[in-house]
């Protein structure tokens, strides 16, 4: 009797995990599957074909739609910009972002001065909307700059988004500012996972901070690292530099990105059938090109990255 | 136990999130955006009117009307009367409704691009109730047809995809200029008739007579104003000199800036080249064509187009005297605009219109704005915030300015042009197609859009908003006269003028809407701009950018040849 309880009690628990379990993985499969794998498979059955206007529906085009692809590569305006400042934005990342983040967050890691204060700056930007902050960040560098620069020196001066030799760094340094608290969290999430008894020995046998940073730190967080790096990497080909958030549909093609061009002729595409294979090819022509450049690139970091083991 | 409280905490946010979903979804006796009670007695019919600049208030009233008219008829069984439900938050634009899963069954919105909503099936056919007279209750109608009251033009592009009408134009939204009308009286901005009045032009006394002005007719709504570009911009400068400053426009959005392009290029080309743009094809009259520069003096041939010459669509005359006034602003900016117009991040069109409003009241005055004939519409806050400003806060004179007609005085004598306005906001009503298999439904709709087409509604609408619907009727003498100072300066205007609209009747446009997007962009010397404002502040010429806009003859043939002879 007690034991057909227990099975009972056995079957009950089992059956309550499997709804527990099917609850939690419903949403996310549900969406995987309409947001990634319906999506996906659509965009490319659409790369490979053209709006019939007689038909009024989709008809199979064969490779001709990559042709407009190539096409605007050549003959669209922005196509130099958004390279160019597609490149500018990850290296800016890579180069000046990284680092900093780095170096910050071993400094938060080591609980020097002020570290807990630093720590709710960096993250303040991510409470607000993104759009509240570049809201702010324009009043700042468009309306208060010039007129402290005007109260300071009597000369007006434009604002540094107004003044069009001026906004792509000014932009630029948006971005780095509000990327720095994401990868400088995550980074200090990491180096807190360092076991303490290494950090202790190595400071017995005297090592600087430089030196725990550059030969136990970084090794030690060097997966996390190695995503940031790939992740960025693949938003050379989907990052909008926040564009929309600070002209909407109107930014010039001075400052166009991949992304921004992407995501801007898919709204705008969205009323217009025939304008969607363009878009679909397009986008697979990125992946052609970043797939194997990320695989590529996660490969040669984990080959020459620092070995820890 | 606790793992019973997280299923069961998580339970209940899966099924709130389900629910929230279900209640975001149609348009139905339970959606959240409907404030009022839904009267089961009555058919509904749901409305939805895109705000803009317009407003409610003209909906309602009609509203009003029409179910005081149909109270007693059956359009259901076990129903008498109607319940129209109107929609007061859509703020969805004209170019991304998802109408085969939305429930609102008649609109009233702008951006609309019309044949692709025709070509996918998503409007109804209501031809029929073009084609009719509008009705004026159930028994009663007009004597002429809705179509009757729709220019050749306008007709043409509404049927031009299989020859059947799916809407009918909502509001006439035009892009220019509007000027302070008080400020160039105390200014003495006016020209005056008499040239060589050692003034240099302008009027001295506000009793002197004043010039013909655009349209070369003594007496009428634009006397006194620039008839030429070269008075334009002496204009500006006279401006600069007595301590007005001549422009504002929202510096957030550059593309403004092109609002003065266009309503040159209409006035400048008149109303067969401005329609032009919108069909690369001229129909076999011929238009104004730039073939190439000599120094800084446009060389221009009078020419026909056709889809085969449809490139020089890019090359119309008209086009390059509104970029070169742009070019002259720009390069002028400093003195010309206000200082927030320079391309300032944070200065949109409402901190713009509130700008514009207080100036003369701070002692700043400006003279022209840059922007849409219904700015003052969307400034009505703005106008009573000023009110504290003072004296002659409250009865302010601003009024859509006609651009001038003719380049200098030498084309001028080759006569006046009719003033031509351009039609840019493709603002339609229309029925969604999704209820084509409800008869009742269908009935109720076309019988309330008919109504909304009345001569009585259409001059409701302009009494309510200040703004012409996109068809021909008149006003009153009495109604004209209630009509504000602004409205009444559009109204004036647009009963001389020839309304260019935006909606191609050339096929080979249909299918490539893409010719008609956007199209002031321009591409030379490696360097690509979006916006001429961009261009000119880069220091680059009006012939350099416009030059850059240019298509290549064998690149069109290619590329739009099965168009070609078709």
């Amino acid at each position: 009797m007690e034991f057909a309880k227990k099975r009972v009690s056995a079957q009950i628990g089992k059956r309550n995990k499997l709804i527990f379990y099917t609850l939690m993985m419903a949403l996310p499969i549900i969406q995987f599957i309409i947001f990634w794998i319906f999506v996906n498979i659509n965009s490319i059955l659409l790369a490979f074909r053209t709006w019939d206007f007689d038909r009024g529906d989709y008809v199979w085009n064969g490779l001709k739609t990559f042709g407009n692809v190539v096409n605007l590569f050549k003959e669209a305006p922005f196509m130099l910009s958004a390279i160019k400042n597609s490149v500018i934005v990850y290296l800016i990342g890579l180069v000046l972002g990284t680092p900093l983040s780095l170096i910050f967050s071993f400094y938060l890691y080591k609980k020097k001065i002020l570290s807990g204060l630093f720590k709710t700056i960096l993250f303040l930007p991510h409470i607000l909307s993104a759009l509240i902050m570049v809201l702010l960040y324009k009043y700042m560098v468009d309306r208060a700059i010039p007129a402290v620069h005007e109260m300071i020196t009597g000369s007006a001066m434009k604002g540094l988004i107004a003044n069009t030799d001026t906004r792509l760094y000014a932009i630029l340094f948006y971005n780095v500012w509000t990327g720095f608290g994401t990868s400088t969290m995550m980074y200090l999430g990491a180096m807190s996972g360092i076991s303490d008894s290494v950090v202790e020995a190595a400071e017995l046998d005297g090592i600087t901070p430089l030196q725990e940073l550059w030969y136990i730190t970084i090794p030690l967080i060097w997966p996390t690292f190695t995503t940031f790096v790939v992740v960025g990497f693949v938003g050379l080909f989907t990052g909008q530099m926040n564009l929309y958030n600070f002209y909407g549909d109107d930014a010039p093609y001075a400052l166009y990105t991949f992304g921004y061009y992407l995501y801007k002729a898919a709204k705008e595409a969205a009323p217009l059938p025939q304008n969607y294979p363009d878009i679909a090819a397009l986008g697979l022509c990125f992946t052609a090109i970043a797939a194997p450049c990320t695989l590529l690139l996660r490969k040669m970091l984990d080959k020459f990255g620092p070995k820890t083991v | 136990m606790k793992k019973k409280t997280i299923a069961f905490i998580l339970s209940a946010l899966f099924a709130l999130s389900a629910a929230s979903v279900t209640a975001c979804g149609p348009a139905g006796t339970n959606n959240s955006k409907i404030d009022v009670q839904i009267d089961e007695d009555k058919s509904q019919l749901y409305v939805a009117n895109l705000q803009g600049g317009i407003g409610y208030a003209w909906l309602d009233k009609v509203i009003k009307r029409f179910e005081e008219a149909y109270k007693d008829e059956v359009f259901e069984e076990g129903k008498k009367g109607v319940q129209i439900i109107p929609e007061r938050e859509y703020t969805v634009n004209g170019s991304y409704l998802l109408l085969p899963t939305d429930d609102w069954e008649v609109y009233f919105n702008e951006a609309v691009t019309y044949n692709t909503y025709v070509m996918k099936g998503e409007l109804l056919d209501v031809s029929d109730v073009v084609k009719a007279p509008a009705k004026t209750g159930p028994n009663t109608k007009e004597s002429k047809t809705i179509e009757s009251k729709l220019s050749p033009n306008m007709q043409a592009g509404l049927t031009a995809y299989n020859g059947n009408y799916y809407a009918i134009p909502h509001y006439e939204a035009y892009r220019g200029v509007s000027y302070d009308v008080d400020v160039f009286k105390d200014y003495k901005l006016f020209f005056a008739a008499d040239k060589d009045n050692g003034n240099d032009g302008f009027i001295i006394d506000d009793d002197d007579v004043p010039s013909v002005g655009p349209n070369g007719i003594p007496g009428d709504y634009d006397d006194g104003l620039p008839a030429t570009l070269e008075e334009f911009k002496k204009l500006c400068n006279r401006m600069v000199l007595v301590g007005v400053t001549p422009f504002i426009w929202p510096g957030a959005h550059a593309g403004y800036t092109e609002y003065i392009v266009d309503a040159i290029e209409c006035s400048i080309g008149g109303a067969d080249e401005a329609s032009v743009y919108y069909n690369y094809n001229s129909y076999d009259k011929p238009v104004s064509v730039v073939t190439g520069f000599d120094g800084d003096a446009p060389q221009i041939t009078r020419q026909t187009i056709d889809n085969s010459t449809g490139y020089l669509t890019k090359q119309l005359a008209g086009r390059y005297y509104g970029y070169d006034m742009l070019d002259t602003i720009v390069k002028n900016i400093d003195s010309y605009a206000y200082s927030l117009s320079n391309n300032n991040s944070t200065h949109s069109q409402i901190a713009a219109q509130e700008d514009y409003i207080r100036s003369d009241l701070i002692g700043k005055p400006i003279g022209m704005i840059i922007d849409g004939n219904y700015w003052w519409n969307e400034a009505a806050p703005a106008y009573q915030r000023s009110l504290t400003l003072g004296e002659g806060a409250a009865d302010r004179h601003f009024a859509w300015m006609p651009m001038p007609t003719a380049v200098g005085e030498a084309d001028r004598a080759a006569g006046a042009k009719e003033p031509v306005l351009f039609n840019a906001m493709r603002s339609f009503c229309f029925v969604n197609a999704n209820i084509a298999n409800k008869p009742a439904k269908v009935k109720l709709a076309k019988e309330f859009i008919s109504f909304c087409y009345s001569d009585e509604s259409l001059q409701e609408f302009t009494t309510t908003t200040g703004v012409a619907k996109g068809l021909k009727y008149e006003l009153t003498s009495a109604q004209e006269k209630d009509l504000n100072y602004y409205a009444k300066s559009c109204w004036e205007m647009r009963k001389k003028a020839t309304v260019v609209s935006t909606l191609p009747q050339n096929r080979m446009i249909i299918e490539n809407e893409a010719l008609i997007g956007y199209l002031h962009k321009s591409n030379f010397d490696h360097q690509s701009y979006n916006t001429a404002f961009e261009g000119f502040l880069a220091k680059y010429s009006a012939a350099k950018y416009f030059m850059g806009q240019w298509i290549d003859a064998a690149k069109w043939s290619s590329d739009y040849g099965k168009y070609i002879n078709n």
